[in-house]
């Protein structure tokens, strides 16, 4: 399943946000047995590690290496992609 | 980086005020997040327009982000007086501010590390260690974000908080000040 980032804005900033990205995700979008996730960031303006922690953490907690990531071109995405590969994902 | 720039001035002001309310212009107040996220794309638009790598541009926003994100996190509800925060940028002089009054990083720290016995320690754990003040949600790599992008992308940053300040460029270096300020202030030059 190919999930397009940009359906929760172009500037991915706040926690509070990213939490909500999260809960509308789970509950409307993903069923948790999905063979692969792939997160989508085509269109992304901005991304911080805050936004990220609590949506991408917490599928990379349901789904681990089944998730993926396309168009992170955008230096932001990278950086926070990065950070959390380094620190936040077990 | 000219710390008697006018916004760096004007933030600091701002911060040793007795009240808070009442000074600070339309322009230079995000009384919530909304107002502030708003902003943050007013300032994308502006850095567009200026002679400066678009690498940098959506890292310079997301430092800006982490920052304000933090002043918001960290004091709902425990403001000093009044909420939100001070963003300002000063485009022809490459600098952007960041301030609150809000409770400061040694208080904000001191729910999930007890017993810290000085602001500049409270300063070196928020900015290298992965520890938050809002335990148990996991939190707290949004200072290692803004350290390594300014370390990596030769930026400029001064952070103030209590007695201590920070400063990174390409390495971390920590002070004690003589004026205390209650609060937080960021200061990113690009």
């Amino acid at each position: 399943m190919r999930i397009q980032m940009k359906k929760f804005g172009e500037m991915l900033i706040s926690r509070p946000q990213g939490k909500d990205a999260f809960a509308q995700t789970k509950a409307y979008i993903i069923t948790g047995k999905e063979k692969k996730i792939i997160l989508d960031f085509k269109g992304i303006k901005v991304l911080t590690p805050s936004w990220a922690d609590e949506f991408i953490t917490k599928l990379h907690e349901i789904f681990a290496d089944k998730l993926a990531f396309i168009n992170i071109n955008n230096s932001s995405v990278k950086a926070s992609l990065d950070l959390l590969k380094k620190y936040s994902f077990r | 980086m000219d710390m008697n720039n006018k916004i760096i001035r004007r933030s600091l002001e701002w911060i040793l005020r007795n009240s808070g309310g009442k000074f600070l212009s339309q322009n230079e107040y995000c009384a919530t997040r909304d107002v502030f996220e708003a902003r943050l794309d007013t300032l994308l638009e502006e850095l567009n327009k200026i002679n400066i790598s678009h690498e940098l541009i959506p890292l310079i926003i997301a430092v800006c982000g982490e920052i304000g994100n933090n002043s918001f996190d960290h004091n709902s509800g425990s403001w000093r007086d009044i909420p939100g925060i001070f963003f300002s940028s000063d485009i022809d002089n490459r600098i952007i501010v960041l301030a609150d009054r809000g409770q400061g990083i040694k208080k904000t720290l001191e729910k999930a590390v007890p017993n810290i016995k000085t602001a500049k320690d409270a300063l070196r754990i928020a900015f290298t260690k992965i520890i938050s003040g809002r335990l148990p949600e996991h939190r707290g790599n949004g200072l290692k974000f803004v350290t390594e992008v300014v370390k990596t992308n030769n930026l400029d940053f001064f952070f103030k908080s209590g007695n201590a300040t920070v400063k990174i460029k390409r390495t971390l270096s920590f002070h004690s000040a003589k004026e205390a300020i209650k609060g937080c202030l960021a200061v990113i030059g690009f």
